[in-house]
């Protein structure tokens, strides 16, 4: 176990947009968290990275072998941890560089000190190399590093994805949460995209992903998990999922599900 | 709206620039401005410049605030208010030199930039600016009432002029260098905390609170550090103001200074290091160049400001490359990246 959240609420005034979500994630796992619009799986999203408090319920987080509850945790102090996210709504930093994008996201591991950086240290000069160095790996890694010295907004739309992730990877993550990472992409964009984060996998991260996709969450997943009304409802292996009758009532509607 | 040759030329030879080593860059500035006061005829002049310098350098700690931050802040004045009146004060009622005071006036800023931000920051966006503008006023009005400490409206006179192993500096010639030492040191600064950690996780507070959020950036923390570090520069300058002019008065702190600073980043453009040098540089100099037409000076200088709004909406250095916006212009700019 890596990642287990436990029971957890979340409500909105009279909306509970998450309720009493159990989900368990072992390292080295890829889990989607699928289901409807508004089923709730963006707020657990936003829960397990301390941007919401969750209001019942634990999310329990086993760093260096010790199990911690993060629930409360702020939100800055999660990518201290090794989560890592990509948001929705692409959020990059629109008018930086696609480089300065990725060397922001290696922010919670750089430490130098203010006087360092004023003085020009050694220390801070190092730090500064090896954050280039392997923000340019991650950039070659994602096919972004011809383009670094790009302002990022004019980054065509599926490389902005990509960029997105490189940002979500230069923490160096245990965890990374994908939030609909195939949203406006094509067929081809898709299984480039499905090769990428199975290369992320290799390379010892645990994935969390949200899709509509369902070529992809297939393809990917050892873990599915469905949300509606921000209940679980199924989860299991792709091919239960896929034959699970509350998903498809879920998706189709309950009369299609009878006269399938 | 331009004539399209000219503005090409003037994109072309700024390319050239912008693609030059900044050490470079900057090196062959900093020879002119060396040259500077032996090329000019009279002191006058020289005069102009120590006044252009630290504006040069209130700008640039403003920048760190708004272009970097993005924070628009109304009330920076107040921090050079600080640093200029800790000066007199400390000089002339206990005696201390000016090298002993301009790093007590670097923490004295720095203590009020804490104080001010750690209130201000409860709020965003407008509600943050208005704030900013009250502390702007409240320091200008306590300069004006606390008459124990301040003086008052009358303003403190004859405060002592800084000497060096025995040099005394006297007139502008004198306090060129010192001024300008002021701006190398500011312009450095500016360039090492940009391309640090620091200056990243402050622009991508700008860009996007809640994805440097998830980056593990503390936006408190470094919104505090934006402000105290401008707040260092402010105040320190402050203190060579005070001892350049030998005299503060409450007046040379209103609100209108403060926008007057905020216009020289956004004219030169917000977010670069040579943006606001030049914009302090221009706003200080235009109504010098513009004496010679005496009664329409500040028609000139306001229908000049006009223009240069209209054709570089985010300034000189935002003409020529277009980067660094303020937080909120987002539509804006993918407007402008679309039809490029």
């Amino acid at each position: 176990m890596l990642l287990e959240i436990a029971n957890v609420t979340k409500q909105f005034g009279g909306l509970i947009a998450v309720n009493d979500v159990s989900m368990e994630v072992n390292e080295g796992e890829i889990v989607s968290v699928i289901g409807p619009n508004g089923a709730g799986k963006t707020t657990l999203f936003n829960c397990v990275t301390g941007v919401y408090t969750p209001e019942k319920g634990k999310i329990l987080y086993k760093k260096d072998g010790v199990v911690r509850d993060i629930v409360g945790v702020p939100a800055y102090k999660i990518a201290y941890l090794g989560i890592s996210r990509t948001f929705q709504n692409i959020r990059l930093f629109k008018n930086m560089t696609v480089l300065e994008n990725v060397l922001v996201g290696r922010h919670s591991k750089l430490k130098a000190k203010v006087w360092e950086i004023l003085l020009t240290m050694p220390a801070f000069i190092k730090e500064e190399k090896e954050g280039v160095r392997l923000a340019r790996n991650l950039l070659d890694f994602v096919g972004l590093l011809n383009r670094e010295s790009e302002i990022s907004v004019n980054l065509p739309y599926g490389l902005q994805r990509k960029l997105e992730i490189a940002r979500a990877l230069a923490s160096e993550p245990k965890i990374l949460l994908l939030d609909e990472p195939a949203a406006g992409m094509n067929p081809s964009e898709t299984e480039e995209l499905i090769r990428l984060i199975k290369k992320i996998r290799d390379m010892g991260v645990t994935i969390i992903l949200i899709e509509h996709d369902m070529s992809l969450v297939m393809k990917l997943s050892e873990k599915i998990i469905v949300l509606d009304f921000g209940q679980k409802i199924a989860e299991g292996s792709p091919v239960e999922i896929r034959n699970n009758p509350r998903v498809i009532e879920a998706y189709l509607g309950k009369e299609e599900a009878e006269i399938a | 709206m331009m004539d399209i040759r000219f503005r090409r030329k003037v994109k072309n030879v700024a390319r050239r620039w912008n693609n030059m080593d900044a050490r470079l860059k900057w090196g062959i500035l900093f020879l002119v401005a060396c040259v500077y006061p032996f090329l000019v005829s009279s002191q006058y002049y020289v005069h102009i410049m120590n006044l252009a310098f630290i504006y040069v350098v209130l700008s640039l700690g403003l920048n760190i605030v708004c272009g970097l931050a993005g924070l628009l802040d109304l009330g920076f004045i107040a921090f050079y208010a600080v640093g200029a009146y800790t000066y007199a004060i400390l000089s002339i009622k206990l005696g201390l030199s000016f090298w002993e005071i301009l790093p007590i006036a670097c923490f004295t800023t720095a203590l009020f930039g804490l104080l001010v931000g750690s209130a201000a920051f409860r709020l965003r966006g407008d509600y943050f600016a208005i704030v900013t503008m009250g502390y702007g006023e409240i320091i200008r009005i306590l300069a004006n009432n606390l008459t124990f400490l301040t003086n008052g409206p009358i303003g403190i006179a004859g405060i002592p002029r800084p000497s060096i192993f025995g040099f005394k500096f006297e007139d502008p010639f004198q306090y060129y260098f010192m001024a300008l030492a002021f701006v190398a040191i500011a312009v450095f600064l500016t360039y090492r905390f940009q391309a640090s950690r620091i200056g990243r996780a402050l622009e991508a507070i700008r860009e996007d609170e809640i994805a440097a959020v998830s980056m593990g950036v503390n936006l408190k923390n470094f919104k505090l550090i934006s402000f105290i570090l401008g707040a260092m520069l402010g105040g320190s300058i402050g203190v060579f103001f005070a001892s350049y002019a030998t005299f503060v008065s409450p007046e040379s702190f209103s609100f209108m200074e403060s926008v007057m600073v905020l216009a020289m980043v956004v004219i030169g453009g917000m977010g670069t290091i040579e943006g606001p040098v030049i914009g302090a540089l221009t706003l200080v100099f235009l109504p010098e160049i513009l004496r010679s037409v005496s009664e329409y000076r500040m028609l000139i200088f306001g229908a000049l400001m006009v223009f240069m709004m209209i054709v570089m909406p985010k300034g000189f250095m935002g003409w020529i490359k277009p980067r660094r916006i303020l937080k909120g212009a987002e539509e804006e700019n993918s407007f402008v990246t679309r039809n490029r």
